[in-house]
Parts: structure tokens; sequence; C-alpha cells
């Protein structure tokens, strides 16, 4: 079976493509011969400012240079090389498995050893202090860091855990976490966020939930997570509570991108996104209709503006009703009288087939 | 004979003598319907570059301007080149070039905080399913968050399917660094999409 991955670059190579008629290669060729004279220009221009400023740099640094030491001459003036200490060493990692993955620790006084390693986990316990970990990918193999009755289970990722008393906190620097306690869903962590948890021994009384506080992005996001513009870290997020399994989250979020940042690449699929979640998982069709309908008016000369119409008819009828969703299938009818989906939009909208 | 003049002789020998992919430049050409060698290697090679592009991410569906630029550099280079049969490579070459430049200015002025308009991949083919378009926006969204040149490398061998030695040619690298950056590439594809 195929990874996302693979049907993802498959669908990339086979459907990405920039589309050429005659008249956009008379227009583009005509254009070569001006492009080339106006290259020719702003080089040489460049290279005179340049210049220029070269000069009056010089010119400004011997003035300066003249008026600090009067005896000495511009030319002799040579600064010694600054000579930069070496890095220390990193010290070695306390533990080394035989996948390549290793732990170090990362406070004093910490306490962490290896629990067992087999073919398909390795097992390591943090009971006291902070230990920061590199697993390596393995989809075969399970990597995880218990501490108290908290266990972190990873797939290929750089994470920290640091246990101090009855709080555990969990960074991830890289790739995601899922963190599991006791009488509590267990909460996935990606690239960029941190969680504090709290863990505490059990005295006869049920565990209380724990409440984790998730940062995003923490201190240990990864620069370029920390560059995405706002739509774009909002989409990921949205993307990674799907994943987990919270679909309420995820429609949170999308909805904020939508609302926030409307007029950005990301909104209309935001919106479609949205319509979907509400409509195959949280069981609210007629908010998956408003949502479809937006995602056609952020978008309204796009493929997808398509793709949502055709949805909302799927919407109207799963919210029983029948007179929108007819109205809808209509208007898809008479804006793609050859769309993909005109058969199924007359289906769901009870419509009479043409033949 | 002036620079400008063998470059323009060099292009129409590649145009002429290469493979049969081509007759129909070459028949256009003999036939006087494409007015010079340059428009002859245009319609060669044109989508090509243009579709390359876009896969790498670099151009939006208006790629006319990245096309251009391709042409520019190769018709001022085009004396260089000693062997025609190696035109198509160094074609993809210089468009591998001028992508990377253009993603790292993108990248800075992400950096910068300055508003850069999203480059979709735009979808062509409209009987792709929601679905379908999702995962390819996702993609998207990882592939802009690679370092360049892993984006770069992982598009030429998973996209384009070429070589390694293939893809660390046009990347300008040694066979180890490119597959350093396609496996880096490919596992954080993975971890974001599992």
């Amino acid at each position: 079976m195929k990874s996302r991955v693979q049907q993802g670059a498959e669908l990339i190579r086979g459907r990405v493509a920039c589309a050429w008629d005659e008249a956009q290669v008379a227009t583009v060729v005509a254009g070569v011969g001006p492009r080339r004279r106006r290259r020719r220009i702003a080089r040489a221009t460049a290279c005179g400012v340049a210049l220029a400023a070269l000069a009056l740099a010089h010119g400004a640094r011997d003035r300066v240079i003249a008026r600090r030491s009067p005896a000495s001459t511009p030319a002799a003036v040579a600064r010694a090389p600054r000579i930069e200490p070496l890095p220390a060493p990193a010290p070695p990692p306390a533990l080394r498995f035989r996948d390549g993955s290793r732990g170090w620790a990362i406070a004093a006084g910490t306490v962490m050893r290896a629990l067992g390693e087999t073919a398909e986990r390795i097992d390591v316990r943090v009971d006291r202090g902070g230990a920061r970990f590199e697993v390596t990918p393995s989809t075969t193999r399970t990597f995880a860091v218990s501490s108290g009755r908290a266990r972190v289970v990873v797939v290929g990722t750089v994470f920290t855990v640091e246990r101090d008393g009855a709080e555990l906190r969990v960074g991830v620097e890289r790739g995601k976490v899922r963190v599991e306690l006791p009488a509590s869903e267990p909460r996935l962590l990606t690239a960029g966020q941190s969680a504090t948890f709290h863990d505490e021994p059990t005295d006869g009384a049920p565990p209380r939930a724990p409440a984790p506080r998730v940062r995003h992005p923490g201190p240990l996001a990864a620069a370029p997570a920390a560059a995405l513009p706002a739509a774009n870290r909002l989409m990921a997020e949205a993307d990674a509570a799907r994943a987990a399994g919270h679909p309420d989250e995820a429609v949170r979020l999308l909805d904020r991108v939508v609302r926030e940042h409307a007029r950005e690449f990301d909104a209309p699929l935001a919106a479609f996104t949205s319509g979907r979640l509400y409509l195959e998982q949280l069981d609210r069709p007629r908010v998956a209709a408003e949502r479809f309908a937006q995602a056609r008016a952020l978008a309204p000369s796009t493929s997808l503006a398509e793709d949502a119409l055709a949805r909302e008819v799927e919407a109207w009828a799963a919210a029983h009703d029948v007179g929108r969703a007819q109205e809808r299938a209509q208007e898809y009818l008479r804006r793609h009288p050859d769309g993909v989906r005109a058969a199924k939009v007359r289906r769901l909208a009870g419509l009479p087939d043409l033949q | 004979m002036s620079r400008n003049v063998r470059s323009l002789v060099l292009i129409a020998r590649i145009v002429l003598l290469s493979s049969s992919r081509v007759q129909p430049a070459a028949r256009a050409v003999a036939a006087g319907a494409a007015t010079s060698p340059v428009e002859a290697a245009f319609r060669t090679y044109a989508p090509l570059v243009a579709s390359l592009g876009m896969r790498m991410g670099a151009v939006d569906a208006d790629c006319d301007d990245f096309v251009q630029d391709v042409f520019v550099r190769a018709v001022r280079g085009a004396g260089r080149l000693r062997e025609p049969a190696a035109f198509k490579g160094w074609l993809i070459t210089i468009a591998v070039n001028l992508a990377r430049t253009r993603l790292r200015v993108r990248k800075l002025r992400q950096r910068l905080g300055l508003a850069v308009p999203g480059v979709a991949l735009e979808v062509a083919d409209p009987s792709l399913s929601p679905d379908e378009r999702v995962l390819v926006a996702q993609m998207n969204r990882v592939l802009d968050r690679l370092p360049v040149n892993q984006r770069i490398a992982w598009t030429l061998r998973h996209v384009e399917g070429m070589a390694l030695d293939e893809v660390a040619f046009h990347c300008e690298c040694s066979l180890a660094t490119a597959k350093r950056w396609i496996a880096a590439a490919q596992a954080t594809l993975e971890e974001a999409l599992s």
C-alpha cells in the first residue's frame, strides 16, 4: 500500500503542470531580447553604485582612522585576526541504543536508565531531572520514555522530558510525541510545542485528570516553524489536532484561519476542511453547509469552488433540508453541466437522472 | 562570429540534431514556421521548464517570468556548451538554480515578516477529489517548511523521478549530499503526513 507521501508525490507529478499555447510562446519569446537588455543595464548600474559606495566607505574609514591616530597612515592599520575559542565538545550521550537512538542528561542530578531494548521496542525511565532524546525514525519500533505514571511514546523525533516532583514537562523539537497518562486521553505534541503535566501518585482517591498547558510555539521551536506565517501555523496545528483525534479543536483552529486570514491562500482550504469535519465527524451538517458556502465565496473561480458546491448539496441533504439541497444542486448543474459530481449531486437532491 | 550569434547557432544545432521529440520543432524551423532557433528551442523545452518550476514550488500558474529568465540565461551561456546533446540537462540545471534563488528569497521575506503570497501547487486537473487536493496542499505546506536544498532534491528524485546521480548533477552537489538531503526531506514528510 502506498504511503501518503508516495501518493502526494504521484499527484504532484501527474497533475501539476503549466499549460502553454502558441500565443504564450510568442509573447514570452518576444520578451527574451528586451529582458536581456534590461539585465545588462541593471548589472552595469549595480556595479557602478557598488563601486561608488565602496569608494565613499573607504574614504570615510580613512578619515576616521586619521582622526583617531594622526600619526598612523590608513594603509598601515591592520587588525589582528580574532581567534574564536573552539566550542566545547558536546558531552557524550548517557544512553546509546543499537538503532542509533541516543539520550543525554540535561540537568544536574538527572536519574535515567534504559529498561530494555528489543527490535520492537526501547524503554527508558526518567525518575529525576531532565533528559533529551534523539530517536531514529522507525515505523516498526516503539521508543517510550516513562516518568512516574506518564509515558511518552515517540516515532522518530527530538524531544525533552523534565521531571520535577509531580510535574512533568515534555517539549518537542522535531517530529511528534504522544504523552499518555492514566485516566486521561493521550495528548499529541508536535514540533515546537511543549506541555506540562501533573502526575500525582495515587493514594486511594481517583486520579485527577491532568490539565496540560500547551504552548505554541515554545522556545524549542525549530527556526523554520517559528518563522511560518500565522495562517500556516494554525493550519499545521489543525492538522495535528485532526491526527490526534480532536476534530473539535481542529475546526476551532480552521475557523480562526478563515476569520483572521480571509485574504490568504489557506483560507478557502481551511473553510472546506472545516466543512468536511463538521459533516463527517461532528454530525453538524448545517454548519458544514455554511463552511462549504464560505469556501466557495473565498475562492469563487477555482476548482475548489465546484467541490465545495457539491459538498454543500451533500450537507443540506444530510440535514434533511430538501429545498436547499435541490436549490444548490440545480446551481451546481447550471454552473457545471459536465461536472464530475453531477450524477452524485442529482442523486443526493432527489433530482431525476438525465437518462 | 560574435558571442550572441555563436549561441544562436549552437541552439539551432541542438534543436535540429536532438531526438525525435524535437522533430516537430525541427520541421517547423525547416518550414519557416518558427522564426528563430530560440523560439524553436522554446517550443520544445518551455513546458518542461515551466512544469519543473511549478513542481519545485518556485512559480505559480503564471510561470512566464520564470521560463523567460531560464531562457535568457540559457541563451547567454549557450556558447559555453561543448556537447549539444547536453543542452536539456544544462537547461534543467539552470532552472534548478533559478528555482533555488526564488525559494530562498521567499523564505527570507517570510522571516522578515513580509507578506508573501502563497505559491500554490496549482492543480490543472479538475477531476482531483477534495481529498487529493487537501493532500497536495498538505504536501505543499510541509515542502514550504523544508530547507530549500532538501525540497529541490526531494522533488527531483520523487516527483520528477530522476536517478540519484542526476539529482546530484542538477543540484551541483556530491552524490552523498544529494542522498542526505533527499532522506532528510523524506523523513520530515513522512512524520508530518503519517
